[in-house]
């Protein structure tokens, strides 16, 4: 299904948190945009992108709260580059999502195509290594013939059993070996210091974004043995 | 096991939260008798992972530490329930869940001063392969149990993995 952009505002804003300073951070959304900079402008194929600080900025506020988005450090304006198709425009936008979230960098987006964008669910837990484990486990619940892929590397794990847990810090999970070398939809698992991160792709393929928001929802919900007092 | 074996899983328990276990055990002026008693534990552990799987997997401190700079955490939940769980057999049922399999069923029977029986079944998650039967009348093999996962999927019951027990002061 082609998905209907007509009399859509296409502007977006990213709000990101970066303890970079100001040089480094717009230097740093050239490299996860693949694009090239001028002055505090990013633009590549695609995406046109104004980067800012944010005059609202609240160390404190950005910490916690449901709008703690709105005081990040940093603001992107976006807008495409005359010419794109609005398609590729939002998937450009998607892919620049995914590589910030990639950095364990806090990003939010706000615009009229939100739900054509992948979206970020953090899983909080105090053991991110085992609640990795625990996901990859919930994954084959749904997709028996899962596998997994470690972006960093390039690595792939047809199972389980294969899984360096310790050792990945994301994991890209296919349904089956075809999707593998054909993806049209995926999980993708980033473990962060204080949660594991599940971004869900923004594809209207089939049912596949209510099944991903289903396993990750079970994922959400297990619970892990309790705390003991150290002896 | 090489010469090395008491040092290494002393290591591996001391960077697992459990280097209290030696010192507790230990008389003043004599060696802790844990460790022996923990080395032969792992040997009965490989001779009944042998015997129920068909394979020969080493259950070394060796092997233990290859496997925790992988997978710490399922190295910190097997030595957690070394100490924990008393028979060789449910030992091997916690590798197996480490390993991947899933647990399919779990009876429990208990009468106050008369009874105690634990019975765990396993099963790979893709297939329909034949289960894997464990059973226990030891009642301190259940405490095993809290290290299950536990969640639901598609809103039907699950116990999934077998996980350790953070203590407050390992918290990462």
């Amino acid at each position: 299904m082609q998905p209907v952009f007509d009399n859509m505002d296409l502007f977006c804003r990213i709000n990101v948190q970066s303890d970079l300073a100001f040089e480094d951070f717009v230097a740093s959304v050239a490299q996860h945009a693949g694009g090239s900079r001028h002055m505090n402008v990013v633009q590549n194929g695609a995406l046109d992108i104004s980067i800012h600080k944010n005059d609202i900025f609240d160390p404190l506020k950005s910490r916690s709260g449901e709008d703690r988005w709105l005081y990040f450090r940093y603001t992107l304006e976006i807008d495409p580059i005359p010419g794109t198709a609005p398609g590729g425009y939002v998937a450009a936008i998607g892919a620049l999502l995914k590589s910030l979230w990639s950095s364990a960098l806090d990003a939010v987006v706000s615009c009229d195509f939100e739900d054509r964008l992948p979206r970020l669910v953090p899983l909080p837990t105090a053991d991110p290594i085992a609640f990795l484990d625990a996901c990859a486990r919930i994954v084959y619940r749904y997709w028996a013939q899962a596998r997994f892929e470690d972006p960093t590397t390039g690595k792939r794990y047809p199972s389980y059993q294969e899984i360096p847990f310790g050792g990945v810090k994301q994991l890209l999970v296919y349904p089956n070996s075809e999707a593998e070398v054909a993806p049209n939809s995926m999980l993708r698992l980033i473990r962060s210091p204080q949660s594991i991160l599940a971004v869900i792709d923004g594809s209207e393929v089939g049912d596949r974004p209510s099944l991903l928001a289903s396993m990750v929802t079970d994922m959400s919900r297990m619970e892990f043995p309790r705390y003991r007092e150290a002896a | 096991m090489s010469p090395d074996a008491p040092a290494i899983l002393a290591r591996l328990l001391r960077s697992n939260g459990l280097g209290w276990l030696i010192e507790e055990q230990a008389n003043p002026g004599q060696a802790s008798e844990l460790i022996p008693r923990l080395l032969g534990q792992l040997e009965q552990v490989e001779t009944k992972y042998r015997e129920r799987i068909g394979v020969s997997i080493p259950f070394t401190p060796e092997a233990l530490e290859a496997e925790a700079a992988q997978n710490p955490h399922k190295v910190r939940a097997f030595l957690q329930a070394m100490r924990e769980g008393r028979s060789p057999e449910m030992l091997v049922m916690v590798w197996r869940i480490l390993q991947g399999l899933s647990i399919r069923s779990i009876e429990l029977k208990y009468l106050e001063g008369h009874e105690f029986s634990l019975t765990v079944v396993l099963a790979p998650t893709k297939g329909d392969q034949q289960g894997e039967k464990y059973r226990s009348s030891d009642i301190f093999d259940a405490r095993l149990l809290r290290h299950f996962g536990c969640g639901t999927i598609a809103g039907n019951p699950l116990f999934e993995g077998f996980y350790p027990v953070q203590a407050r002061d390992d918290r990462r």
